[in-house]
């Protein structure tokens, strides 16, 4: 059994290509029937986001669904197989599983480190079980992903420092306020810029937005989009002790607040702390403002750099991922190999000639060398024919197995049963995943 | 054997207080989540053993671990650790632990080596009011010591607010440096020197004579805790430049917060520590108050923590002015504790007879 993936993503597909092929419920369900309909795939998961559509399989021979999965997409997605072909991967074996690892680390995301992608596999691979489409291999492979990806986030900070400028400002914004929940942003000017970080403190549970800025027609319109308030612009500074939170944006080419009506505003408010976010370029905020008690004023280079310092330390993270993930891998790769047939039916066999042999020794110590040559003979050739009929139907079942969905449980079971435990290291890779697969339950 | 096992296991604890310290500090630096739980366990450990010499303590001495300087501190240090566990508990706030577990490992070595063994309680000291007054003064001073960690960690997350988390390096290691000379200074004064006591014969007051060799402990005591500040000042700098590390400290609001709410219960506290002193010294020594030198600075203590809460509810100060009183207020706070013991004499001065 071959297990592989195949898929487009944000690296190697254009996001018009990404769309097309973007898979929904249903689209899943009918790939996935598709697929297993006797196109020598036994098993599938099809994974799909707004980056990347992937489908992982396992099949009965190498290089078997490549094909099959390709046209079925192109099929889906009513794009020609060339355009798509050109713009896929395709990972077997270790690749494959180490594709997954680093997706589910999200390693492999548009922002390295962000949290949506475990929630992503987590549907996928529900959804796969419930239309009955997964068994034994993809069953732990994503189980056995998802603590990958659990790990990684628990090990290291990947997750921890963000890259984006708006993102940066909120998380500074939270160490000064433990909750935004409830507080006041003043928007000035109605940039771009300034819009976006408002949207995002808005997720953080923002009470009350007030927009100032020269025509006031445009801060109506960006109040109303944010249910907020647009304030008159000549007198924004009454509104100052009002704010909590303070985002300025404005094309004016001097400072639009300084450091005494920052001190009086805040005196106004009982010292209260006031956040100020300064993204206009020239600077609309005097950076004295900085120096007042209970201000705290960050501008656009201060939190670009702070991005930047970030995204460094999440490439160094990433390199701790890379290692949690090549331990990962060999240890899955090993319960894996403790289930190819070939070395089991030969342990099955060394085992049972093991045992025929001591009994065969122990029978004929009895008779104490009382017995010919003949006799001998035809003890020791029915000890061997009993085994090898024994033998014989468990080892063409497996055989067969091997190359039908779930067969792997033939190959535990019988290693279960018979104790077959291989190389010890294989036998722990095993132990291991099994772990993981009590934990889900 | 009683006392031989007690002394072991206070060192034991001891012993383990200074490794959980520098599990805790590499946590803060590495953020490496083993490292929290090591420490974590590592305090339990030596909490248990902290718990069962005081208990010998207890059974040995026939009263409750109050009676001089080794007893007050062994159980303070007690109580700052199992409160800090059970905060740790409650709010997932191991970086603290950086700055508490040095501490009670600092206050449980000077426990160490004041000891002197248990012995019978001073006529004065037998009565119940020792239970009621000790204990409520300490709960007092515990709550001061939070409110001190608190502002501590409030001056360092505005600094680093204020510097956008670049070149931190130099106001650590300021801050470090000040913080283990004073340390340094004070384990010089309280514990490596013995002045010597002359007493006036006119006017029969008290008063303390340090020799050379003294001098040369206390400077030295100054200087290693300095030495020993830079050193951890460059390294908590070097690990605060990082990015990341503004995750691990709590935000302004919570540590404003805490240190608020710490000394609003610390004040009506050492409020109640103050009356029941004047009732047990009226019971004892015949006078409600005497002007002691703990008496006056229990009093000072509480103008001091008096002033905190004046300044904030009237003035509306909160932030860093607040922080810097409760920063400046353990300093007072440690004075009235051991300080008085040592450098003056008074009715307090069970501990350096």
């Amino acid at each position: 059994m071959h297990l592989a993936v195949l898929g487009i993503n944000h690296k190697t597909a254009p996001v018009e290509l990404r769309e097309k092929v973007s898979l929904s419920e249903e689209k899943c369900g009918a790939l996935s029937r598709r697929l297993l309909d006797g196109n020598g795939v036994l098993e599938i998961v099809p994974l799909s986001t707004c980056n990347r559509t992937e489908v992982y399989v396992v099949a009965a021979r190498p290089e078997a669904g490549q094909k099959e999965i390709l046209a079925s997409l192109a099929l889906i997605g009513e794009v020609p197989v060339d355009g798509l072909e050109e713009c896929s991967y395709f990972h077997e074996g270790d690749g494959a599983v180490r594709h997954l690892y680093r997706v589910a680390g999200s390693l492999d995301s548009m922002v390295v480190g962000e949290a949506q992608i475990m929630g992503q596999i987590k549907d996928a691979y529900r959804l796969a079980h419930k239309q009955e489409s997964t068994s034994v291999l993809l069953n732990r492979l994503f189980r056995h992903a998802l603590e990958v990806g659990k790990r990684i986030r628990t090990e290291t900070a990947i997750g921890e420092n963000p890259v984006s400028v708006s993102s940066v400002a909120v998380e500074m914004a939270k160490k000064v306020f433990e909750d935004l929940g409830g507080k006041a942003v003043l928007l000035l000017g109605a940039g771009k810029m300034s819009e976006l970080t408002a949207t995002h403190l808005l997720s953080q549970g923002i009470a009350t937005i007030l927009v100032g800025n020269r025509t006031l027609s445009r801060a109506e319109a960006l109040a109303d989009k944010f249910h907020g308030k647009a304030i008159p612009y000549d007198d924004l500074v009454d509104y100052l002790p009002l704010a909590d939170i303070v985002i300025s944006s404005t094309g004016s080419p001097h400072y639009v607040l300084r450091k005494g009506e920052v001190e009086r505003a805040l005196r106004r408010r009982h010292n209260l702390p006031i956040f100020f976010i300064d993204i206009a370029v020239p600077r609309d905020i005097d950076p004295g403002v900085n120096d007042v008690n209970n201000a705290f004023l960050f501008d656009i280079d201060d939190l670009n750099e702070m991005a930047r310092a970030n995204a460094v330390a999440r490439a160094k993270e990433a390199e701790k991922a890379e290692k949690i993930i090549n331990q990962e891998v060999e240890n899955f790769s090993q319960w894996l190999a403790s289930l190819d047939v070939v070395p089991t039916i030969t342990a099955l066999r060394e085992m049972a000639e093991a045992v025929r042999q001591a009994e065969v020794a122990k029978a004929l110590a009895r008779f104490d060398g009382n017995l010919s040559e003949k006799d001998r003979n035809r003890i020791e050739a029915m000890a061997a024919g009993i085994v090898n009929k024994i033998l014989h139907e468990p080892t063409v079942e497996l055989k067969r197995a091997s190359n039908e969905r779930g067969g792997y449980l033939y190959v535990e079971s019988m290693r279960r049963l018979f104790k077959l435990n291989g190389h010890k290291k294989t036998a722990e890779g095993a132990r291991q995943l099994h772990h993981l697969e009590k934990d889900e339950h | 054997m009683i006392v031989k096992l007690e002394e072991i296991l206070f060192i034991v604890t001891v012993l383990t207080y200074l490794v959980a310290s520098g599990v805790y500090i590499w946590h803060l630096i590495s953020n490496s989540q083993k490292a929290g739980q090591l420490g974590t366990m590592l305090l339990v450990l030596g909490l248990f053993a902290h718990t069962m010499a005081l208990i010998f303590r207890w059974v040995d001495s026939g009263h409750a671990p109050m009676s001089d300087s080794y007893e007050s501190l062994a159980v303070f240090s007690w109580g700052i650790v199992l409160f800090y566990l059970i905060m740790e508990r409650i709010y997932a706030i191991r970086a603290a632990g950086a700055v508490v577990v040095p501490t009670a490992f600092i206050i449980a070595s000077i426990a160490l080596v004041l000891n002197k063994g248990p012995n019978p309680l001073v006529p004065a000291l037998q009565s119940y009011w020792l239970w009621i007054h000790v204990s409520i003064a300490m709960l007092s001073y515990g709550f001061f010591a939070l409110a001190f960690g608190a502002g501590f960690f409030y001056i360092i997350q505005e600094h680093l607010l204020k510097k956008h988390y670049q070149n931190v390096v130099i106001a650590f290691v300021i801050m470090f440096s000040v913080l283990g000379l004073a340390v340094g200074l004070w384990l010089g004064f309280g514990v490596w020197a013995h002045p010597l006591d002359i007493v006036d014969p006119v006017t029969k007051e008290h008063s303390n004579q340090y020799s050379g060799t003294d001098i040369i402990k206390i400077i030295g005591g100054g200087g290693i805790g300095l030495a020993i500040g830079v050193l951890l000042g460059f390294l908590a700098g070097k690990g605060a430049s990082k990015p990341g590390f503004a995750r691990r400290l709590p935000s302004l609001d919570v540590l404003d917060e805490v240190s608020y709410r710490a000394i609003a219960f610390g004040f009506p506290m050492v409020t109640i520590g103050i009356i029941t002193g004047a009732i047990w010294a009226d019971k004892a020594w015949g006078r409600y108050w005497s002007w002691d030198p703990k008496e006056t600075w229990s009093l000072i203590t509480w103008l001091f923590y008096g002033a905190y809460l004046h300044t904030r509810l009237t003035w509306g100060w909160r932030g860093r002015h607040s922080a810097v009183i409760a920063v400046l207020g353990i300093v007072i706070v440690l004075f009235t504790y051991l300080g008085v013991n040592y450098l003056l004499s008074g009715l307090h001065t069970y501990a350096s007879a």
